[in-house]
């Protein structure tokens, strides 16, 4: 996995295969990549996927799911907020969850917005096409 | 020595000629005015010897003589006048209290020719000396009497004097006797009628004393009575309130541990309330992450099936593309399902933010809300005037557009739907009320109606979760009101919910 566009944190499978079909009917797939854990994510943004790290790269936009295993989506945001480098990268969060606090908390640690996965695969194609187009030229 | 009239020099020929004997001054000299005022000319003598003297001199008509006086008396006097030639024809009337028979014997045989009582009358005087005066001269010429010899109380009395004398003296003495007589019998009178009016006067005051006496006696023994019965009442009024106070110490005990029992079973109630709220809170959670974990799965079922769906359709035989549907209208009812009952656990979670909220302004924001999203319908709205309350905007949205879209939902079979919202208001809270003219329900049924899953009309007829009316219950009583509905089957329902007014919630 090398420098992509966009960073997916998301340990759901079946969440993976939606966004990958997605994605894939966008012609965006390559550009995407993919962490399943909150540590690899943190890694690949440290190193941009590469050995020894590339210290400088920025993607253009990070896709956050909450309950990733090892490190929550929460603590992830909060380390990209305290990193000079990466403090300005776009973030949304892209979460099952309804909690109203979650989102309120999500937003004050400095996420630039907070979607809730829809239930219905269209509803579901169009929320995330809609967040790519916004912050991915 | 002797006393001569001042009168005397003005004697004239026609006038008579009277000796006053008196040792008394002020007697003689009422004698005196008595006769001079009566034209008599008068000479006055002290005592008998005084008057013997003046006879010497003068030759009165007649003697008007007292009886005791000093050196010599009445009597003596007459008798010497009477038996003396020269003075035996001058009359002597003798002034005499006559009370003593006595008297009037010695009177007699002195010679005396009239007595006249003192003290004496004015006019009864005169008259005395007029007739005496008369008398005389008739008598005066019968010339001589014979002796009578009479004996009274063991004394003898000779009298000489002639018989017409006598009984001129007697009569005057009866006369005297008889005006005596009558005088103490007018005095007698009087003192009768005096004892009969001081008899009435004792009567009656007698009379009113003891009427007098029963009244005191009677207002005795009322004040007596009333004494008594205050008395009484004072022990009654005492022993009352000590009843009382023995009542309202046992009144304070009794409540003093009825606060307890009732701090007691108030802390029992806190508690269990807490304990309740505990439980709600933690069944709250249980079904907010129930569903929040469903969330997922079905998402991925609903989703995977529409990319199966799409991938495989051409390929699948009638039955197999029947099977498919099935499926995927069974996850569409679930992922329903799932996301109100996520929002019903949100409604309870989340805390309220209150602001002023227009309710006529909502509902016309919620029926065109709800009308873009439906097929478009006939429906007369009759939209009265709603009030601002206080509220959660988006709960008192969600509310509206629950029941709103309820109503718009069950006429639907109406070829001519209406539907009002109207509100009243009490002193503390406005009613808002909602009518249509849908399919209604089924009174036997109203204990389901706000219950979570349970429905009156099936998935066929009607779509929906169950979980509407049960968050529009929940949301009313969190803001301090209640919900409550009437229906009757084909003809339509009517809901009403109440919220407090400002300042009363």
């Amino acid at each position: 996995m090398k420098n992509k566009l966009i960073l997916i944190a998301e340990d759901e499978e079946a969440d993976i295969g939606l966004m990958e079909v997605v994605l894939g009917e966008c012609g965006i797939l390559d550009q995407v990549a993919f962490a399943r854990d909150g540590e690899k994510a943190l890694d690949y943004l440290h190193c941009g996927g590469e050995t020894p790290c590339s210290t400088d790269f920025v993607p253009a936009l990070i896709i956050l799911d909450l309950k990733l295993p090892k490190v929550t989506g929460l603590e992830v945001l909060k380390r990209l907020r305290n990193n000079e480098r990466l403090r300005e990268v776009p973030v949304v969060v892209f979460s099952s969850s309804l909690d109203e606090r979650e989102k309120a908390e999500c937003l004050a640690y400095g996420a630039n917005n907070f979607v809730v996965k829809p239930l219905e695969f269209d509803a579901f194609s169009n929320a995330l096409m809609q967040v790519i187009r916004k912050y991915v030229n | 020595m002797k006393m001569i009239n001042r009168g005397e020099r003005k004697k004239a020929a026609d006038q008579i000629e009277v000796l006053i004997v008196e040792d008394s001054a002020t007697q003689a000299e009422r004698l005196d005015y008595a006769l001079t005022s009566h034209k008599y000319v008068t000479l006055r003598a002290k005592n008998g010897r005084e008057a013997l003297e003046v006879l010497e001199r003068y030759k009165p008509s007649i003697v008007v003589s007292d009886i005791l006086m000093p050196e010599m008396d009445g009597f003596t006097l007459c008798r010497i006048l009477k038996t003396d030639m020269r003075f035996r024809d001058i009359p002597v009337i003798l002034l005499t209290s006559l009370s003593d028979p006595e008297d009037v014997l010695r009177g007699l045989e002195s010679g005396a020719d009239s007595f006249i009582t003192k003290p004496f009358d004015e006019k009864y005087l005169l008259s005395r000396i007029h007739h005496v005066l008369t008398g005389t001269e008739v008598l005066n010429k019968a010339g001589e009497t014979e002796q009578i010899k009479l004996s009274f109380k063991g004394q003898s009395y000779s009298i000489t004097s002639d018989p017409r004398k006598i009984l001129d003296v007697l009569i005057s003495t009866y006369e005297i006797a008889i005006n005596k007589n009558l005088e103490l019998k007018a005095v007698r009178k009087e003192l009768e009628s005096l004892n009969y009016g001081l008899e009435e006067k004792v009567r009656k005051r007698t009379a009113s004393l003891l009427t007098e006496i029963e009244e005191r006696k009677n207002a005795e023994k009322e004040v007596k009575r009333l004494n008594e019965e205050l008395e009484q009442r004072v022990v009654q009024r005492t022993a009352q309130l000590e009843q009382a106070n023995k009542d309202l110490q046992q009144e304070i005990v009794f409540r003093m541990r009825a606060e307890e029992n009732l701090n007691e079973a108030l802390k029992v109630a806190e508690e269990r309330a807490l304990s309740i709220e505990a439980a709600n809170r933690e069944l709250e959670g249980f079904t907010f992450s129930v569903s929040h974990d469903l969330r997922a799965p079905i998402r991925h079922i609903t989703s995977y099936t529409e990319l199966l769906r799409k991938a495989s359709w051409p390929d699948l035989n009638e039955k197999s593309r029947e099977y498919l549907a099935t499926v995927m209208k069974a996850s569409g009812r679930l992922g329903v399902l799932i996301e109100e009952l996520l929002e019903f656990s949100r409604m309870g979670r989340t805390p309220m933010q209150k602001t002023d909220v227009d309710l006529g302004l909502l509902v016309r924001e919620t029926i065109r809300n709800l009308e873009n999203d439906a097929e478009s319908r006939e429906i007369e709205w009759k939209i009265g005037d709603l009030p601002e309350i206080s509220g959660d905007p988006s709960m008192l949205q969600f509310v509206l557009s629950n029941l709103i879209g309820n109503a718009m939902k069950f006429t639907r079979p109406r070829t001519s739907a209406v539907i009002e919202i109207s509100s009243t208001e009490t002193d503390d809270e406005y009613v808002i009320h909602l009518k249509d003219n849908g399919v209604g329900f089924n009174m036997q049924y109203y204990d389901k109606l706000f219950r979570v899953f349970h429905r009156l009309h099936s998935d066929e007829e009607f779509e929906g979760a169950g979980i509407g009316l049960a968050n529009v219950e929940r949301i009313i009583q969190r803001h301090g009101g209640r919900v409550w509905a009437e229906g009757k089957e084909d003809e339509g329902a009517e809901f009403w919910f109440s919220l407090p007014k400002k300042g009363q919630e």
